[in-house]
């Protein structure tokens, strides 16, 4: 901090004062009232609705990693809290949980990514990536972007730097995390050391998924093949997905739609998937070679491939506006075997429209198939996540995933902030939900797994 | 406690604490934004939310700090936002211009046009520092970075108004 009192400086606080006090008193207090009582009679709704479907068995219990079973939540406040860890910290972070929801606080600022395997949940955040270093003062506010590893028995996070702030992913596989910079770098963490094992280019990786081999989608829809015994590239394959660069963000490459890729990929049942535009694309790892091409008109958003088959969210046909779709593509046919509609996105302008979805993702177990949306995305959006059974396509359960501490991320006629849930994962007998705006991941236990 | 209380008496709560903190927190929004309308509305969203979590407040008593806090954050989040969905920006920027305050010609309207040409976070820094006064450790908390990183946007802030102004004044 600069010591010395200068003009400038007694200036500026003369200037913020006189600012300041010409602002005048505030208005909106009924308005205020309102909109407070309404969300208070929402949170209650909500607390019903939980302890209902607690009751009926479809939530499983109360898990928290940072206090006792079943208690209120100590705090929920935007918080006097640690912060955020830089470099290969630890420690198990501040949670607060109600009626099966935990929620973790502070990630690092902006988690984009979220993987998990064997009891370990990855998230890679980017950064302060909103806030672009000027040019003539490069460096200077892109802060890093960074990985961390939830424990999900212990709680124990662990936190290490993986470059400048940019746009991030992480996909796990062969014990270790893949860290997805979208600038053009596939990076190896060592899942037991954190320490960087391998730094491989490749085009604007997008998504990554992996059986024997690493495989990962450019944003431009080439999928490239890497051997991970040594990290080599030994294919890359033009899969015919549109190209989509994304736009260009402080020299880094940000996915349209406020984080989701255009690009995805998944694998099962013997094969690659790829997404891209409204296409799903089926790659014979045997040959490296394009098996067939799927359109499913409109914009696909969420691939998984489990036991039931190849599930995708489609909003189509053009738009947005667009009407949502789970789709499941039969692969013994390659054709789609079923529809069911999730709702529309009204539209991509702001302020959105109440009701409206503006992303849907999707993973997939051996029981169930997961839907997360978000609800009314240009405004509050409510995080929502849809149990489906494969077998009839019908929702068995639907959970609105709360803000902190028991206050719902409502819908409000208010435009100027918004709760952006990311994809959902299923990880430890639980979905984890990443608050891409909050900083929050979300933790809801569920039975079923 | 708020959920033990009869509704018009939590409503009175309510708006007892509206009454006394709300001057104080559109004063920072309106610094923090440089817009009028913006200020207004974040101020009323973070009431907003505030209230939603009036139960699960630590510390209750603490309340113009959690206000303070919300306050950056929502600010910080409209400006991530405006910074993400680029096809927004354009048009906010020039909304940001036209609800500009009119000059005061009593005090340094450019300082204050430099203040809002600032880096989002470096402006946060500024008036945490010269207007909130607050310490290293309160400030670098809202801010949720180190204290070094406080210190250094404040610096940077500094340096980069006194360029500013002083090529201003020297063109």
């Amino acid at each position: 901090m600069p010591n010395q009192i200068d003009e400038l400086d007694e200036e500026l606080r003369e200037l913020l004062r006189r600012k300041a006090d010409a602002i005048g008193p505030p208005d909106g207090l009924e308005r205020t009232m309102r909109r407070s009582t309404r969300r208070l009679a929402r949170n209650a709704v909500v607390a019903l609705l939980t302890l209902g479907l607690l009751g009926s068995g479809a939530v499983a219990g109360v898990r928290s990693l940072g206090g006792a079973t079943g208690t209120k939540p100590a705090d929920t406040s935007p918080s006097p809290s640690p912060m955020p860890q830089a470099s290969g910290s630890s420690g198990v972070r501040s949670a607060v949980s109600t009626e099966g929801v935990t929620w973790f606080h502070p990630t690092p600022e902006m988690p984009l990514g979220l993987a998990g395997a064997d009891g370990t949940l990855w998230v890679a955040s980017g950064g302060n990536i909103a806030f672009p270093a000027p040019a003539s003062d490069p460096g200077a506010e892109a802060g890093v972007a960074s990985l961390a590893r939830f424990d999900v028995d212990t709680g124990k996070i662990t936190t290490v730097e993986v470059g400048q702030a940019g746009d991030v992913g992480v996909a796990a596989a062969f014990g270790d995390a893949w860290v997805l910079r979208r600038s053009g770098e596939v990076i190896r963490i060592d899942g037991v050391s954190l320490r960087k094992e391998a730094s491989i280019r490749v085009p604007n990786p997008s998504e990554a998924a992996a059986d024997g081999s690493l495989w990962v989608v450019s944003l431009g829809g080439t999928l490239t093949r890497i051997d991970p015994r040594t990290n080599a590239i030994v294919a890359t394959i033009d899969t015919g997905v549109p190209a989509t660069r994304g736009i260009e963000n402080n020299g880094d490459l940000v996915p349209p739609n406020n984080g989701v890729p255009a690009t995805g990929v998944s694998v099962g049942d013997g094969s690659v998937w790829v997404r891209g535009g409204g296409r799903v694309v089926r790659v014979d790892p045997e040959t490296n070679a394009v098996q067939t091409t799927i359109d499913l008109g409109g914009s696909v958003d969420g691939l998984a491939v489990g036991p039931s088959g190849v599930w995708a969210s489609v909003c189509g046909p053009g738009g947005p506006p667009c009407t949502w779709q789970l789709v499941r593509i039969d692969p013994a046919t390659n054709a789609v075997a079923s529809r069911r509609v999730l709702g529309r996105w009204e539209s991509s302008a702001m302020p959105g429209v109440k009701g409206s979805i503006g992303r849907a993702g999707i993973t997939v177990d051996s029981g169930s198939v997961w839907v997360s949306l978000a609800v009314n995305y240009n405004q509050y959006a409510r995080g929502k996540i849809l149990r489906i059974d494969p077998a009839t396509g019908e929702i068995a359960a639907t959970l609105v995933v709360p803000g902190s501490g028991g206050t719902t991320v409502g819908v409000t006629e208010q435009a100027n902030t918004s709760d952006i849930f990311g994809p959902a994962l299923i990880e430890g007998g639980a979905v984890w939900v990443i608050n891409i705006e909050s900083g929050e991941v979300v933790r809801i236990d569920l039975p079923g797994f | 406690m708020e959920a033990d209380r009869a509704p018009e008496e939590q409503r009175s709560g309510r708006t007892d604490l509206f009454l006394r903190h709300a001057p104080a927190a559109l004063r920072l929004a309106f610094l923090l934004t440089g817009d009028r309308a913006l200020a207004h509305d974040l101020v009323q969203d973070a009431f907003v939310r505030l209230f939603g979590r009036l139960l699960h407040l630590r510390n209750p008593d603490a309340f113009e700090s959690y206000l303070r806090q919300t306050v950056v954050n929502l600010s910080r989040m409209h400006f991530r936002r405006k910074r993400v969905e680029r096809t927004y920006l354009n048009r906010e920027q020039q909304r940001f211009q036209e609800e500009a305050t009119s000059p005061d010609l009593d005090i340094r309207e450019d300082l204050w046009q430099a203040l809002l040409q600032l880096p989002e976070r470096q402006r946060v820094a500024i008036v945490l520092h010269f207007y909130e006064d607050l310490s290293e450790q309160q400030a670098s908390e809202v801010l949720r970075c180190r204290p070094g990183t406080y210190r250094s946007l404040v610096s940077r802030g500094i340096a980069q108004l006194r360029a500013t102004v002083r090529g201003d004044q020297d063109a």
